[in-house]
C-alpha cells in the first residue's frame, strides 16, 4: 500500500480540514495617519506611518508623552533604572504570533514598533508575508530595536519579547535585548486592579475614554494568518494589521495617562480608589510620607462622598492607621481606631489595635482589657461570618489574661 | 534459624519443582584508564575505590574513545560509574561541556541525582547537576537552563517541556557531549518505540546548534541490548556485557502451588503461598525482599504479614503512589537493616540503592526471565549465600517457565522490540519536530519515507512549504497531544465520582477502551477497583466508582481481521506462516466476570459499542484442511482457539511484552490463505515488532506450547494452557494437540526429504 494511503488509514483524529475562510474582513478603521507608505520590498512587507504630535487617541494626543517619558512615574516599574530616558530613546513594540502557547514553532509574523522622531510618532510594521521572509523581517527589526535603548511593551516581558527572541534564536542570530524594558502592564495592574480586566482594550476603554469599533479580538489572529497564508488575500491580514497600528498608538497613549496619574505629585485628578492603590505601591516603595499623603487624600474624598463606601472605608482606615504606627504618629492612629468603634467598622481590628496602644504605650493595663473584653464578645456575636474565629477567641483569652495579671 | 539451617528445611517441601545452585564468581578488576584525570581517581580512592570492575573499565574507554556504548550488567554491578567517570572527565577538562541523563521515571532520577551530586560535590570543581522535570519550580528553571551541566530529566519531560523549548535551552544544544541512557530496557514496545522518536529529535535539535552527542545506555539483561541500543540510538553501538562484579553463591528455588482441583486445573493460590513462604523467612529474621505482581497483591501479602508476624519484625511496602519521603525512608531503613522485609511492585527491580538483603521472593513470575534475575539481583550480600524462590501462577507462561527450569537458565533472555517506524508513532513525531525546527526538503527523520509523510501533512495542512522548507502551521503545541506512553493521541479519561471531588485517575488508548473501561467493566488502578457507572464514547470519558469485589472482568472481542499485504512467507503449502500488515475490525461483544485467583466464571454482561478498525501487524500460519474434515468445522476452529490462547499466552517467552500486547483470533477457512488459519497481531495501530519478531520464533513458539501443554496435569484444557474447557470446548487440548503434532510430522516429513 502507499505510504499516503496508510497514513489516511491511521486512527484518531484526522487533522482539522481547511475551514472556508468566514471572517469579517473588519470594517477597517485606519487611524488617520498624515503620510502612509507602503515599502513592498522583495524581502518582505514594511508599512510606514507618520502620525503628528496632535493624532489623538481617546482623551491623549500622542504629543502629550513628555520630554522626560515615565519620570515621575518610574518607581511604578520594576528593575527600573535611575538612567534617564528621553523620549527619542523609546520604542514602542507590539507583535502578532502564531500562537498563543509559544514554544519554537510559533512565528511572530508580524512585529509593530513605533517611535518619535522631531515630534512626530513613526509607526512601522514589519510583516512576514511567508515564511522565507522571517530572516528578513528580522534583521530590519534587528536594527530598529538596536537604535533605541527602551522598549516600552504591554506584556512583552512574559509574550513579546520571549517569542522574538526565539525566533532570532532559531536563525542564529543575535538578539538585540534591549537596556531597559517598561513593560505597561505590571504597573497598569498595580494601579488600576479594582477595574474588571486589564487587558489593553479594557484599560482604553476605561481610562483613555476610548473604544474600538469593529477590531478582531487577539485570540483570532493566528487563524486568520493561516487562512492568509493559504489564500494569499492580503485584505484577510487588513484587520491584523488594524489591530496592531490601535495597539501600538494605545500605548503611547496609556504612557501618558500612566505618567498623568502617578507623575503628578498633586494626585488631585485622582479617584479615591486610584489613591489608595497608588499608597500601596508607594508604600512599597518605602516612600513612606507620599504614601501617608497618597491614603489621607483618598480617605478624604470617600468621607466626603454622601454614601460612602463602607467596605473602602475600613480598607483605608486599616492601611492608614497601620502607617501611622509606623511613623509613630500615634495621635492619628488613635482617632482613626475610635472612629472605626464608633462608626461599627472593622470594630475588633481596632479594639485589639488599641489594646495594643493602652498597654505598651500607655501601661492603661485597665482601658486594654476593656477593649480586649469588648473585642471577644465582638468576635462571639459575629463568629459566624468569620472562618478564623476559633483562632482570633484564643489569642484575644490569652491577652484579657495577661492583661487581668498586668492590672492587680 | 539462620539462612543456612533454614535452607536445610526447605529442601523438604514438597511442592518444589527446581533447586538450582548457582555458584558464586569472583571480582576481576582493573585499573582506572590512564584519560581519567587524577583528580577523579584521588575522590574516587578517597570513597574506597581504588580501582574499577572490569566492566566498567572497559565501558569508560570505549566511552572515552568516544564510542557509544551500551553496559548491560546486573543490579548492584556498579553501572553509574560506567557513565559517571567519562562525563566528569570530560566536564572536568571542559566546563562548557554539558550532558543530559534520561531516567525512565521521575522517581529514579531522584536518586541518581543524590549520587551524582555527592559525587561531583567531592570534586570541587563546581560541577552543577540538576533535575529538571515536572516538579522543577519555575523560579530556578532559568538557571538550570543556563548553568546546569548535567541535567537530569525523564523522556515526557524531554518531549513536551524541553524540545519545544529548545530555544531557551542554547548553551545545553551547543554544547551537549553525552546524552546518557539509564535502563534502557524499560524502553521497549509503545513507548520505547515513542522514545526513540524523541531521541531522533533530540539528536536533530543538537545538530542545529553543532553538536554531535554521544551515548552511553546502561540496560539489565536482556537478548538483543545491542541491536535496542543502536536502533533507539540510530546510530552503531558497542556492547559492553561481562560483569567483573563479584557475586556470591545462590539458592534459586522453583516453587508451584499445589493442585486443588484436578479436572478444572485449579492450583492454590499463589498469593497464599507466597505469603506463607515469606513469613516463614521472616520469622526467622531473614531480610527478604518480596515482589508482587500488583499494587493490589503488593497490599494484600502486605497486610496478612502485618497481621501474622511479631511487631518487631519490621515489613514494609513500597510501590509507585508512595510520596518521595515515605519512599526515602524505607530505602535507607533497608539499608540499615532497621526495616527487615518489604513488599514491593516492580518499582524496586529498577536501580534504587536498597542495600543487599538475604533473600527474594518473587510471587508469580513477572512476566520475563530478564525481570526475574533483575529482582534475584536484589539479594545477595557480597559473597555470603543468598536465596531466591520464585512462585508460580496458575497462568501458561509461570506454569511453562516453572516446569522448565532449564530452559529459563539456558534461555537468554527476551528480545527487547520497538518500532520506531510506526506509521502513527513516527507522525506523531514528525508533527512534534516541525514544530521544533522546519523540515528541509530531502530531510530524513528515521525513514526514507520522510518527504512523502511531510507531503501528505502539508496536503493535510499541518505543514506549509515553501522554498524548499516545510514549517509547521497550526496554532497548536502538537507535544501537548502526544502521550509517549500510548500508541493514539485519541485517549479515554477516566474519572473517578465516588465522592464530588471528581478526578481523572487514568487514561485507557482508543482500540482498548471497549474491553476495559465498557459499563460495569472493573478498573484497577493503583491498589483500588473501580467499576465503570458511564463510558461516554463521544467525549472519550468513563466515569468509575470505587468498588470492593473479588473479581475482574474479561470482554470478548467479536474479530474480523483481513490481510492487506504479506511481507514474508515461509513453509510449504498446508503448512505456511508468514507475516504482514492486516486490518483488524474488533467489535466487543460481552464481558464476563472472573473470579481472582480461581479464574472461575461468576456472571456476564453485554456491551453494546460501535466496532473499531485498525491497521496493524500480524503473523499467522495455518493447518491443513484435511483436518476439517477429519474433526468438523466446530471441533476444529475449538481446537484452533485453544492453540491461539497457548501461545499468545507464551508468546512473552521470546518478547519482552505483555501478553495483552498480542491478540489472536482464527478463522477455519481463511479468505487469504484458503485454510483453517491461526492469526497474532499486535494490539497497537501500526504494530510495534512482536508479529514480525513470532514470525521469526514460529519453530520455537510451537515447541513450546507443545510442551506446555502435554505437560499441563488437567484433563480437558485449563487456565494454565489452552483455557479451560467451558469456553474453548472439552476436546480445544486433544484437538491443539493434533495440530501441533501435524506441524510437527510436517517437519520431521520435510527433514527427510531433504535429508541426501
Amino acid at each position: 500500500m502507499d505510504i499516503k494511503d496508510r497514513l489516511r488509514n491511521l486512527p484518531g483524529k484526522k487533522p482539522r480540514k481547511r475551514e472556508k475562510s468566514n471572517n469579517k474582513a473588519g470594517s477597517s478603521q485606519s487611524p488617520k495617519a498624515n503620510s502612509s507608505t507602503a515599502a513592498s520590498q522583495d524581502a518582505y512587507l514594511f508599512n510606514r506611518e507618520i502620525y503628528e504630535p496632535d493624532f489623538q487617541q481617546g482623551n491623549y494626543a500622542l504629543g502629550e508623552l513628555k520630554e522626560l517619558p515615565l519620570e515621575q512615574a518610574k518607581f511604578l516599574f520594576k528593575n527600573r533604572s535611575d538612567y534617564q530616558l528621553a523620549k527619542e530613546e523609546l520604542i514602542f513594540l507590539d507583535t502578532e504570533t502564531s500562537g498563543l502557547a509559544g514554544g519554537a514553532g510559533t512565528v511572530v509574523f508580524l512585529v509593530g514598533l513605533g517611535y518619535f522622531r522631531e515630534d512626530n510618532f513613526i509607526l512601522e510594521q514589519h510583516l512576514m508575508r511567508d515564511f522565507e521572509e522571517e530572516l528578513d523581517q528580522l534583521l530590519a527589526v534587528k536594527s530598529r530595536l538596536e537604535e533605541r535603548r527602551a522598549v516600552v511593551s504591554f506584556n512583552g516581558k512574559s509574550f513579546d519579547l520571549p517569542l522574538l527572541e526565539n525566533r532570532f534564536v532559531l536563525n542564529r542570530l543575535s538578539f538585540p535585548a534591549p537596556d531597559y524594558h517598561l513593560d505597561l502592564l505590571h504597573p497598569s495592574r498595580s494601579l488600576w486592579n479594582h477595574l474588571p480586566s486589564c487587558s489593553l482594550k479594557a484599560l482604553e476603554r476605561q481610562l483613555l475614554n476610548y473604544s474600538r469599533r469593529g477590531d478582531i479580538d487577539g485570540s483570532e489572529v493566528p487563524e486568520l494568518y493561516f487562512s492568509y497564508l493559504r489564500k494569499k488575500d492580503m485584505s484577510l491580514l487588513e484587520p491584523v494589521l488594524h489591530h496592531n497600528r490601535l495597539d501600538i498608538i494605545s500605548l503611547v497613549a496609556l504612557a501618558v495617562h500612566l505618567e498623568k496619574t502617578a507623575g503628578s505629585t498633586e494626585y488631585n485628578h485622582l479617584s479615591a480608589q486610584e489613591l489608595y492603590n497608588l499608597g500601596r505601591i508607594l508604600e512599597r516603595e518605602n516612600r513612606r510620607q507620599a504614601s501617608i499623603e497618597c491614603l489621607e487624600k483618598s480617605y478624604r474624598q470617600v468621607r466626603s462622598t454622601s454614601r460612602p463606601k463602607k467596605k473602602m472605608l475600613e480598607k483605608i482606615e486599616k492601611n492608614l492607621s497601620w502607617q501611622y504606627k509606623r511613623v509613630v504618629n500615634w495621635e492619628a492612629a488613635v482617632t482613626i481606631w475610635q472612629r472605626m468603634i464608633e462608626e461599627k467598622r472593622g470594630e475588633y481590628f481596632a479594639r485589639i489595635e488599641l489594646a495594643k496602644f493602652l498597654e505598651h504605650q500607655q501601661a492603661d493595663f485597665a482601658g486594654a482589657l476593656e477593649h480586649s473584653r469588648a473585642a471577644r464578645s465582638w468576635l462571639f456575636e459575629n463568629r459566624h461570618w468569620r472562618d478564623d474565629w476559633r483562632q482570633k477567641l484564643k489569642e484575644v483569652e490569652h491577652r484579657i489574661e495577661r492583661l487581668k495579671n498586668r492590672s492587680c | 534459624m539462620n539462612l543456612a539451617q533454614l535452607r536445610e528445611k526447605l529442601k523438604n517441601l514438597s511442592s518444589l519443582t527446581h533447586w538450582e545452585e548457582l555458584p558464586g564468581s569472583p571480582a576481576e578488576y582493573a585499573d582506572f584508564p590512564r584519560e581519567i584525570s587524577d583528580k577523579i581517581c584521588k575522590t574516587l580512592e578517597k570513597k574506597g575505590i581504588n580501582r574499577l570492575y572490569s566492566h566498567q573499565n572497559e565501558a569508560v574507554k570505549l566511552a572515552l574513545k568516544g564510542k557509544n556504548t551500551v553496559v548491560v550488567t546486573p543490579t548492584a554491578s556498579g553501572k553509574t560509574l560506567c557513565y559517571n567517570l567519562p562525563v566528569l572527565n570530560k566536564i572536568i577538562e571542559d566546563p562548557g561541556s554539558r550532558a543530559l541523563y534520561l531516567f525512565p521515571t521521575k522517581a529514579l532520577s531522584q536518586d541518581q541525582l543524590a549520587e551524582l551530586h555527592d559525587l561531583a560535590e567531592s570534586l570541587e570543581s563546581g560541577v552543577k547537576t540538576f533535575t529538571y522535570d515536572g516538579d522543577t519550580r519555575p523560579e530556578v528553571r532559568r538557571s538550570i537552563r543556563q548553568a546546569a551541566h548535567i541535567v537530569i530529566t525523564n523522556p515526557d519531560m524531554l518531549h513536551t517541556g524541553i524540545l519545544p523549548h529548545h530555544t531557551k535551552w542554547v548553551k545545553l544544544f551547543e554544547n551537549l557531549n553525552y546524552i546518557v541512557i539509564d535502563e534502557m530496557h524499560s524502553y521497549r514496545g509503545v513507548f520505547g518505540s515513542h522514545v526513540a522518536n524523541v531521541i531522533r529529535r533530540l539528536k536533530r535539535i543538537a545538530s542545529f546548534y553543532g553538536s554531535e552527542p554521544q551515548f552511553i545506555f546502561s540496560s539489565a539483561t536482556i537478548a538483543n541490548p545491542g541491536e535496542l541500543a543502536s536502533r533507539l540510538a540510530g546510530a552503531e553501538v558497542e556492547v559492553v556485557s561481562e560483569n567483573g562484579a563479584p557475586a556470591g553463591p545462590r539458592d534459586f528455588l522453583f516453587y508451584n502451588p499445589p493442585v486443588v482441583d484436578r479436572e478444572l486445573g485449579i492450583r492454590k493460590s499463589y498469593v497464599l503461598e507466597s505469603k506463607n513462604l515469606a513469613r516463614r523467612l521472616l520469622q526467622n529474621e531473614i531480610s527478604t525482599i518480596i515482589f508482587a505482581r500488583t499494587r493490589l497483591n503488593t497490599e494484600l501479602i502486605l497486610s496478612y504479614l502485618k497481621e501474622q508476624l511479631p511487631s518487631s519484625r519490621k515489613v514494609r511496602g513500597y510501590r509507585g503512589g508512595y510520596l518521595p519521603r515515605e519512599r526515602r525512608e524505607i530505602e535507607a531503613g533497608l539499608r540499615e537493616g532497621e526495616v527487615l522485609g518489604v513488599v514491593s511492585t516492580n518499582a524496586l527491580e529498577l536501580g534504587i540503592d536498597i542495600g543487599q538483603l538475604e533473600a527474594c521472593l518473587i510471587a508469580g513470575y513477572p512476566g520475563s526471565i530478564s525481570s526475574v534475575w533483575q529482582q534475584a539481583g536484589r539479594a545477595g550480600r557480597g559473597r555470603e549465600r543468598s536465596l531466591t524462590i520464585l512462585v508460580a501462577s496458575s497462568s501458561p507462561l509461570d506454569q511453562y517457565i516453572i516446569n522448565h527450569p532449564e530452559y529459563f537458565f539456558q534461555q537468554p533472555p527476551e528480545n527487547g522490540l520497538i518500532n520506531p517506524n510506526n506509521l502513527l508513532i513516527l507522525m506523531s513525531h514528525i508533527k512534534c519536530a516541525a514544530f521544533e525546527l522546519p523540515f528541509e526538503e530531502e530531510e530524513i527523520f528515521g525513514v526514507e519515507s520522510t518527504p512523502e509523510i511531510l507531503e501528505y501533512l502539508e496536503e493535510e495542512g499541518v505543514l506549509r512549504y515553501r522554498q524548499g522548507r516545510y514549517y509547521w502551521m497550526a496554532d497548536k503545541y502538537p507535544a501537548a497531544d502526544i502521550s509517549l506512553r500510548s500508541a493514539t493521541s485519541d485517549d479515554f479519561s477516566v474519572i473517578d465520582i465516588t465522592d464530588n471531588n471528581h478526578q481523572v485517575i487514568g487514561r485507557v488508548d482508543y482500540f482498548s477502551a471497549p474491553t476495559t473501561i465498557h459499563e460495569k467493566a472493573i478498573y484497577l488502578h493503583g491498589a483500588g477497583q473501580y467499576q465503570v457507572q458511564e463510558l461516554d464514547f463521544a467525549d472519550r470519558r468513563a466515569l468509575v466508582e470505587e468498588v470492593d469485589v473479588n473479581y475482574y472482568t474479561d470482554a470478548s472481542l467479536a474479530v474480523d481481521l483481513r490481510v492487506l499485504e504479506e511481507f514474508e512467507t515461509s513453509g510449504e503449502q498446508d503448512f505456511n506462516y508468514a507475516w504482514g500488515e492486516v486490518s483488524v475490525t474488533a467489535r466487543a461483544t460481552m464481558f464476563k466476570k472472573v473470579k481472582f485467583n480461581t479464574h472461575e466464571n461468576v456472571g456476564y454482561g453485554d456491551i453494546n459499542l460501535p466496532e473499531q478498525e485498525m491497521h496493524t501487524s500480524a503473523y499467522w500460519f495455518t493447518v491443513p484442511a484435511s483436518l476439517r474434515e477429519k474433526l468438523g468445522r466446530d471441533a476444529l476452529e475449538n481446537g484452533l482457539l485453544g492453540l491461539a490462547n497457548l501461545i499468545t499466552n507464551i508468546a512473552p517467552l521470546f518478547l519482552l511484552s505483555d501478553p495483552r500486547d498480542i491478540k489472536d483470533t482464527v478463522q477455519v477457512r481463511a479468505p487469504h490463505t484458503g485454510l483453517p488459519t491461526v492469526y497474532f497481531y499486535d494490539s497497537y495501530p501500526g504494530g510495534i515488532g512482536l508479529s514480525e519478531k513470532m514470525y521469526r520464533v514460529h519453530d520455537r513458539l510451537r515447541e513450546r506450547a507443545r510442551e506446555l501443554v502435554e505437560e499441563c496435569p488437567c484433563q480437558q484444557g485449563c487456565p494454565s494452557c489452552v483455557g479451560p474447557g467451558s469456553e474453548v470446548g472439552l476436546q480445544a487440548k486433544e484437538h491443539a494437540v493434533l495440530i501441533l503434532k501435524a506441524w510437527e510430522r510436517k517437519d520431521s516429513y520435510g527433514h527427510q526429504r531433504s535429508a541426501p
